[in-house]
Parts: C-alpha cells; sequence; structure tokens
C-alpha cells in the first residue's frame, strides 16, 4: 500500500468514471423548435420553468412575491415595511436600523438573512449583515421582491438562515420610455422625486434611474423607556434635555440617493451599476444629545454602498448555456454612538484607549466576485442539472474617505499582548470560494426529487456544507405536495473570523437544519391556497472573550428547536382581489450551551442578576400573526388598496415580565408600579396596524396619483432585546408609531 | 478488519476533502439526458411563428410592405426573458423582420400585429379588449381567463406537452382569416354558442 500504487489506484478510478459518462455528452443532432411543424411542437415534451428558475409551485421554498403593482398601491415606507405587510411570518424590531425576522429568527444584526438585489448578496459581511436597502423611503426602481421564507444558504450562499429578500430592480423591458414621480408623507415630513428612462433597441436595452429623498422625520414622536436602575418608566417628554429624535428621519440632513444603471446587450451581455445610501438615528435610542454646540441622535448609523456586475449569459447550443459574472461592490458604514461612556480598559469595558470613544464600528468593504453557473438546458421528465463556482477577494479597512478603520472596537488583546485595533487599522483581506451544484431525477409526476450541495470556505473559516435533498410530487394538475430537509449555515462576520484568527482558532459556522413541508394548490382558477409545516433545530454561536485568560472564541450559545405552521389563501377576480395569510411560530426548545447564562433568543434558560427561566418562548417575536390584503378596481380608473396586521402573542416579552414578577413581585414597589404601567399600556398584547390607499389613474396623461394613510389606527413598534440583565427591564422599550398620510404622483411619458 | 490494496485505497479516496469537493461538482455529470427536451416559453414562442402562417391579415394591416416589421406585441410581465429576441433575430414572419415589444401603456397595443397577453395579475382584460375592438391584431394568451374574454388563441400545457384552443368568435370580430387546418389541430371554443 504505498504512495505510487496509490496514484496509480486514482488514475484507473478517474479513467473509468470519465469514460463511464463520455457517451453520456454525445447527443444526436435534432430538429430546432423553428424546423418543427404545429403538430411536431405540440410532441415536444416541455420542462414548464427553466432548469434554474423552476415555476413556483416547483421550486422547494416556500416564497412570497411582492411585485411593482403591489408595491404602486400599498402604503409603506421602506422594504421593511412591505416584507411584513405581505410575508406570512415576518415582522421587524427597532435596533440601530430595522431588524427584520422572519420566522421566528431574528436578531440585533440583520446578518440571518440575505439582502439580494438582481441576486446578487449585498450584506455587508463586516458586521452587520443586511444593511443597505432596507431602510430606503424611496420603492419605484423594484420590479418585484422575491422572500423566501426560511433558510436557503444550499442555493444562496452562507447567510441564509431566516430567509432571503432578492430585489429585482426595472429594466428597460419592463419600464419603457420616461417615467418621473414625487411623493410627499406629510406626516414623517418625507419628500422624494425620482426620475427613470428605457429604452429598448434590437440590440441593446438601457435603463435609467435616479431618485433623492428627504425625511425630516415624525417629531415628538411617543418613545416609551424604562430606566434600568430605577425602574422608572414612561414616554420621554421631548422638551426635556435636547429632546428626542424625529422617527426615521435622515441623520443630519442627508438625503437618501439612489442611483441606477442598467444595460443589455446582443441579449447575452448585461451591465448594472447601483448606488444607495442610507443615514438614520438608531431607533432604539431615542434621545438628541448636544455635542459641539449641536443636537445630534446619541447613536446613528448610516451606509452607502456601490455595486457594478457584468453578467454574461451565452448558450453554446441549445443544450447547454453558461452564465457568468464578475462584479465589483463596496460598502461603507458607520455606527457611533455619541454618548458612549468612556470606560478605561483595565475595568474590562468596551471602549478602546486606542480610539475616539464614541465611534463603534467605521469601516468599509470590498469584494470582487467571479462567479460561473452552467445549465443544462437539455433536460428530461428525469434529470435536470445545473453546477456553479464563485471565488471572492475580501478587503476590509478604513470608511470611504477616511484614514483609520474602526471595526474590532471590542477592545481585545491577543496572546502576544497586541491590541486587536492596532493590527487591522490599516485593514485586512480575505477570499471566500464556493461551489454549488444542484441535481433533479423526476421518476415520476408524483416523485420528482432535488438534490442540491454547496460548499463554502473562507480564508479564516472551515469547509461549510449545505445540502438540500426535497422531494417534490404534483397530483393532477393543481396540487402540488413538497417536502425538503435541508441544513442552512452561517459564516461568522468577518470581524468575528478575523479576531478569531488571532486567537488560533477557526470559526465553526451557525447551523440550523429543517424540515419542511409545503402544499400549494390552485382550487379554482380564482383561488390559491399555500400552506407548510417546518420543524427547525440548530446551533446557535456567539462570539466570547474572557480577558482572564486573553482568549476568543466562537462559541455555542444555545440549542434551539422550534416549529412553524403557515397558511395562506389568495382569491382573484377580475376587479378584486384578496389575500388572507396567517402564521404560527412556536419555540419546542431553548438550551443554554455550557458556559452561558444569558442571552437575546429565549428566556427558556436564564440565570443572571437574580433573573431566571421563564416560559418556552422565542424573545422579541409575536407567535401569531394574521396579515390581510385586498384590492378592489373601482369604476373611473379607481384602486382601494387595504391591508392590515395583526401581531399577538409576544409570549417572549410576556416572559420578561414574568422573570421580573418572580424576583420583585410584592416586594418592590417600583417593579408593582411598572408592572401595572406595562399592563395599562396593553405591553406585548395584540398590535394591530392597518393601510389604506386610493390610486387614480389618468390616462389621458398616463399618470397615477395616489393618497394612502400609514398605522391609520396607531402599533407600537418594539425595539429588539437583546435580553434582559439590568435590575429593571430596560430592553422593553417601542415607539408608538403615528398614523400617517402621503400622496404619490406618477407620469409616463 | 483487513483490508485489500483496492477497498484500502477507495476508503482513503472517499474520505479524502478534496474528493467530496469533486464530488459535489461531478455527480450530476453522470445525469444528462439523452432526449431532447424544451422549456415551457421556448415552445409557446415557437409556436407564435406557426400560427402566423395559418392566419391572413385584412388589407389595413399592410402585411405587404416587407419594410414594415412584424410586431409581436407582449402585454404584461414577460415570462419568455430574451427567448423571443434570439428566436427571431433572423426569422421573418410573413416574409418581415420580427420585432418585439414590451407594452405597457395600452395605447400602443395597436400597433402589433400580434399580441401575446402574460399571466400578469395586473392586465386587466376589459381593458385591453376594448382597446383590441375590430382591430386586425392575433391575440394569443396562456392564462385560462383570457380565453373566455375573447382573446382569440389560448395556449396551455397538459401532461407536459403544449396545446392550443380557439375563440372562433374572437378570430371573427377581428377581422382575420383564419385557415381551417389550425382550427382542426386545435380544441376549439365558441363563446357566443355558450351564452345562448
Amino acid at each position: 500500500m504505498n504512495s505510487q500504487n496509490y496514484s496509480l489506484y486514482k488514475i484507473r478510478l478517474l479513467l473509468i468514471f470519465l469514460f463511464s459518462v463520455m457517451p453520456v455528452y454525445l447527443l444526436a443532432q435534432e430538429k430546432t423548435l423553428s424546423e418543427m411543424t404545429i403538430q411536431e411542437l405540440m410532441n415536444v415534451e416541455v420542462v414548464t420553468g427553466s432548469l434554474t428558475s423552476l415555476t413556483t409551485s416547483k421550486i422547494p421554498v416556500s416564497l412570497t412575491t411582492i411585485t411593482s403593482e403591489d408595491i404602486a398601491v400599498t402604503p409603506a415606507r421602506n422594504i421593511a415595511d412591505l416584507i411584513e405587510i405581505y410575508v406570512p411570518g415576518a415582522l421587524w424590531l427597532n435596533h440601530t436600523s430595522p431588524r427584520i425576522g422572519i420566522r421566528g429568527v431574528i436578531m440585533d444584526r440583520n446578518y440571518k438573512l440575505l439582502m439580494l438585489v438582481n441576486g446578487k448578496d449585498m450584506n455587508q459581511k463586516g458586521a452587520q449583515g443586511a444593511t443597505l436597502e432596507i431602510g430606503n423611503w424611496d420603492l419605484n426602481d423594484i420590479e418585484r421582491i422575491e422572500i423566501i421564507r426560511g433558510p436557503g444558504s444550499v442555493t444562496f450562499g452562507p447567510g441564509a438562515i431566516a430567509g432571503i429578500i432578492n430585489i429585482i430592480t426595472k429594466s428597460a423591458i419592463t419600464s419603457k420610455g420616461i417615467s418621473m414621480g414625487v411623493e410627499d408623507n406629510f406626516s414623517y415630513n418625507s419628500k422624494g422625486a425620482y426620475s427613470c428612462l428605457g429604452y429598448t433597441g434590437k440590440k441593446f436595452n438601457l435603463y435609467a434611474y435616479g431618485s433623492l429623498h428627504y425625511t425630516s422625520g415624525y417629531k415628538n414622536a411617543d418613545y416609551f423607556a424604562i430606566d434600568p436602575n430605577t425602574g422608572i418608566a414612561g414616554y420621554l417628554d421631548p422638551s426635556q434635555g435636547a429632546g428626542v429624535m424625529p422617527l426615521l428621519g435622515d441623520n443630519q440632513g442627508k438625503p437618501q440617493i439612489k442611483l441606477h444603471f442598467d444595460a443589455n446587450l446582443l441579449n447575452e451581455w448585461r451591465l448594472w451599476v447601483r448606488y444607495t445610501n442610507s443615514d438614520q438615528p438608531a431607533l432604539f435610542r431615542q434621545k438628541m444629545a448636544l455635542a459641539a454646540g449641536e443636537k445630534v441622535p446619541v447613536w446613528f448609523t448610516g451606509q452607502k454602498g456601490f455595486v457594478t456586475v457584468l453578467e454574461n449569459n451565452h448558450a453554446f447550443n441549445q443544450y447547454i448555456s453558461l452564465k457568468s459574472g464578475v462584479s465589483f461592490n463596496s460598502q461603507s458604514y458607520y455606527d457611533y454612538w455619541v454618548t458612549r461612556p468612556l470606560i478605561p480598559y483595565d475595568s474590562g469595558g468596551f471602549n478602546s484607549p486606542h480610539g475616539p470613544g464614541n465611534i463603534v464600528y467605521d469601516f468599509s468593504e470590498s469584494h470582487i466576485l467571479l462567479s460561473s453557473l452552467m445549465n443544462v438546458k437539455q433536460a428530461n421528465e428525469k434529470y435536470k442539472y445545473a453546477i456553479g463556482a464563485s471565488y471572492s477577494f475580501d478587503s476590509y479597512g478604513p470608511g470611504w474617505g477616511k484614514n483609520k478603520m474602526y471595526m474590532l472596537s471590542n477592545d481585545y488583546k491577543i496572546p502576544d499582548g497586541r491590541y486587536i485595533e492596532d493590527l487591522i487599522a490599516d485593514g485586512f483581506n480575505a477570499n471566500t470560494i464556493s461551489f454549488f451544484s444542484e441535481c433533479n431525477f423526476g421518476f415520476h409526476p408524483l416523485a420528482n426529487v432535488l438534490l442540491s450541495a454547496r460548499m463554502d470556505k473562507n480564508k479564516y473559516s472551515k469547509f461549510f456544507f449545505s445540502p438540500r435533498i426535497g422531494l417534490i410530487s404534483e397530483v393532477g394538475k393543481n396540487n402540488t405536495f413538497k417536502l425538503t430537509w435541508q441544513r442552512s449555515v452561517r459564516m461568522n462576520t468577518a470581524e468575528e473570523l478575523y479576531k478569531e484568527h488571532y486567537f488560533n482558532n477557526m470559526a465553526n459556522p451557525e447551523v440550523l437544519n429543517s424540515f419542511e413541508f409545503m402544499y400549494n394548490s390552485l382550487l379554482t382558477e380564482n383561488f390559491l391556497i399555500n400552506a407548510s409545516v417546518s420543524c427547525n433545530w440548530g446551533k446557535m454561536i456567539g462570539f466570547v472573550y474572557d480577558p482572564a485568560t486573553i482568549k476568543g472564541e466562537t462559541k455555542p450559545i444555545g440549542d434551539l428547536k422550534y416549529f412553524t405552521i403557515e397558511v395562506e389563501v389568495k382569491y382573484k377576480l377580475e376587479k378584486f382581489t384578496i389575500g388572507v395569510n396567517h402564521s404560527y411560530v412556536k419555540q419546542i426548545s431553548w438550551e443554554n450551551a455550557s458556559g452561558i447564562s444569558s442571552q437575546g433568543i429565549s428566556y427558556a434558560d436564564y440565570n443572571i442578576n437574580g433573573l431566571l427561566s421563564k416560559g418556552n418562548n422565542l424573545n422579541n417575536w409575536a407567535n401569531n400573526s394574521t396579515k390581510v390584503f385586498t384590492n378592489i378596481e373601482l369604476p373611473y380608473h379607481l384602486t382601494l388598496h387595504a391591508d392590515g396586521v395583526i401581531f399577538w402573542n409576544w409570549e417572549g416579552y410576556g416572559d420578561a415580565k414574568l422573570m421580573y414578577d418572580a424576583k420583585y413581585s410584592n416586594n418592590d414597589p417600583a417593579w408593582d408600579t411598572l408592572n401595572s404601567q406595562l399592563d395599562a399600556e396593553n405591553f406585548a398584547n395584540t398590535d394591530v396596524k392597518l393601510n389604506v390607499s386610493l390610486s387614480k389613474y389618468i390616462p389621458k396623461i398616463k399618470s397615477t396619483v395616489s393618497a394612502y394613510g400609514i398605522n391609520l389606527l396607531g402599533c407600537k413598534r418594539y425595539s429588539y432585546s437583546s435580553g434582559e440583565k439590568y435590575n429593571y427591564p430596560s430592553r422593553l422599550m417601542w415607539v408608538n408609531e403615528p398614523a400617517a398620510v402621503g400622496i404619490k404622483i406618477n407620469v409616463n411619458f | 478488519m483487513v483490508y485489500n490494496d483496492d477497498t484500502y485505497y477507495f476508503l482513503k479516496l472517499i474520505t479524502n476533502r478534496r474528493v467530496k469537493i469533486l464530488f459535489v461538482l461531478l455527480m450530476p455529470l453522470c445525469l444528462f439526458a439523452q432526449a431532447q427536451k424544451f422549456s415551457e416559453y421556448e415552445v409557446k414562442a415557437a409556436f407564435l411563428e406557426k400560427f402566423t402562417r395559418f392566419v391572413e391579415w385584412p388589407a389595413e394591416a399592410h402585411m405587404e410592405d416587407v419594410n414594415k416589421p412584424f410586431v409581436i406585441g407582449i402585454m404584461g410581465e414577460n415570462p419568455f426573458n430574451s427567448i423571443l429576441e434570439k428566436m427571431y433575430a433572423n426569422q421573418k414572419i410573413k416574409n418581415k423582420k420580427v420585432e418585439i415589444r414590451y407594452i405597457s401603456v395600452l395605447e400602443d397595443v395597436k400597433n402589433c400585429n400580434l399580441l401575446f397577453i402574460t399571466q400578469s395579475k395586473n392586465n386587466r382584460v376589459d381593458q385591453i379588449q376594448y382597446y383590441l375592438k375590430n382591430l386586425p391584431i392575433l391575440t394569443v394568451c396562456d392564462d385560462i381567463r383570457y380565453s373566455k374574454k375573447g382573446v382569440q388563441i389560448m395556449l396551455f400545457v397538459e401532461s407536459n406537452h403544449v396545446y392550443f384552443e380557439i375563440d372562433q368568435n374572437a378570430v371573427k370580430l377581428s377581422g382575420l382569416y383564419m385557415n381551417s387546418l389550425l382550427l382542426k389541430m386545435s380544441k376549439t371554443i365558441n363563446t357566443k354558442e355558450e351564452k345562448q
């Protein structure tokens, strides 16, 4: 058994393998579609949908699509609002920016979901996950948004634990000619204008879009906050101190700008370029502060991003095509906590004596991505195939126009005595390589088996493997049953991976396994029903640093099991559409990992500062949510839209109350007063949101005028809670979102 | 347990990380199909040209003017991607070059010779029918709702094959002449008779 014999063995095996598959490539030349007669066309067996994008009923995921027509009539301030209105089991909470949760999975950073634009991953990998696009008021350049509920890293890459949001932008084909529009939300003092041009020629199509949006924000919003030390709670007084921050306003008057350019050439090449930005106060720090004589929010963040993508989709013949792409993506992010106290390093605090005390983050990241996906167009009922690979060069450095990088602001020493912040002041690099493939075995309409696999590897991580097995069964023309098992992974942030590298560790990923059963049915030509049940379990991770031993590593923080049930019905007539969906999410169990006593996911296993385990629920989640939307076509080209969302059973927040109740009940008047206040405020009870719009299309001038009302009943917007640990529940806070009205006008030429 | 050389090498090979990666890449290569198959919308795109061979336009459509293109309009969300452009880049219809237009404004349908109405949920059939009334435009759809609303040809998929139905009354109202051979190959709907 020597190495030479082993080498010979490998060569023998490879030759056998290659010769066994070679003949499969030798396919007979057959007629093209253009050469066929009508009778021959009717004899052709077709695959509904393409190999790499199956029809909705056949892909083994729970998918929600929000179209441009939905966006035009729906009163929504941003993408987070849209998702909350239409997607079963989705909501968002306040934090430094909107934090979107899907099917119970939500964090203080949006790194458990993937944000894509035209299929391109736009997540900030350094620290925060999905930051771009989410808070932008302007939605007029969006053709549709596709949201996959639940894990999906096998198809889209590491990070897709909660779900995937894919924004598909308009193009010259969908938006021909010139369009312009203005909008004004009177209550938030948010004004915007956009303009776009779409040109289609024989050999090329062009689309250009630009928008500018200024938002002062809703002044004197009702922010409810609790003092962690005294338990004194109430709505902040805008006349106190520097006041309270305007809700959803631009930070320091910086407008939101969006620029997009998209060109298609020779039906094969596509170049698109995009820039977006948004700067907003941190939504969970409600006050303003005086800094250098100016009123600023006590905490604010900003992100801006530029991406350019060049793609080629080449068909070698009618059987094989290759989609290749190269892209450059750069994002700059800052996070400033103006009133952050300076804590000397020796006391084990967070602040670094090496840099300004109020910078939490200030860095940029750039990625050059090369990718390739081969599609086999030739398929039969039995086999479909796709295979691809990608390579990304990742660079992390100072923010755009800055000369120092602030990322690893948790001031850690590494074993040799140096500070990590000093090591990365000028930045660092990494790379990521990925392989993916998919195979569909169509044995019978009742039994289609889909096998998918993906491997990812970062310079500072181990190999991550994400497999999926799907069984799709079509019963008759209108019923589809789908059963899937998949393992999704989340690679740690670049910040955490790099830290761990200097502690001589290599990170394990966060893993979520999911079993899901889905049913889609077109009961009649007008009536659609979708249902899904999923069971999910996984090991959640976090970075833990011990200053005593100067050791930092990614460690499990706990084991989570939960299930979801979703039902969705849609009924559509020519002039009337109504959709209703309901989601139920319930934790089965949560168990802290060894050495963990508190976290933000569940109070089911908890022990800190006299606060002990309570309940068995997901924190930061409404176990039940029901959503309804309707569109009614009225005479005179009028369209009435209404949508409503009901969230109830915020049991996780209720568990926090019960924890404090158990600690203080009947022996702390401050807690009793606070508890009564929370009950009086209907805290963690039922929230109802209602939006309405009325649009009129004016054919003579090809214009649409729309008037809308948002949150007509008023509603609470809670802040994300990372777990209680103080004397009083300081994380139970919210803002009463006001009813708001606005108007939109757009014109097409 | 004692293995022979081949077994030992095989076990060593399949536990190797590089081999696992190669397996992910090569696994589907075993499964290439031999039969010729196409996507649903490729076949539907091909049907459009076939239909025109059995249809005659009236004089006011100026089909004899080969300098003007034969215009295929797509109304609603485009399910073809770039299939139509590729298929008709070099293919003529009625001896005319083919131009594909994506209709976003209803008035533009009047400039089409053939109009494909897609399954977009926001296509308002009543408005489309209003503009198409008495116009010599061949209308095709693949949404069952429209086939009962006066669209002339409906494409549908059954048992993984594409077929079509023809609404003869809708054809008559348009002023187009349709060869009986095409009618024989189709499943026929007669909306006027159903109402009576």
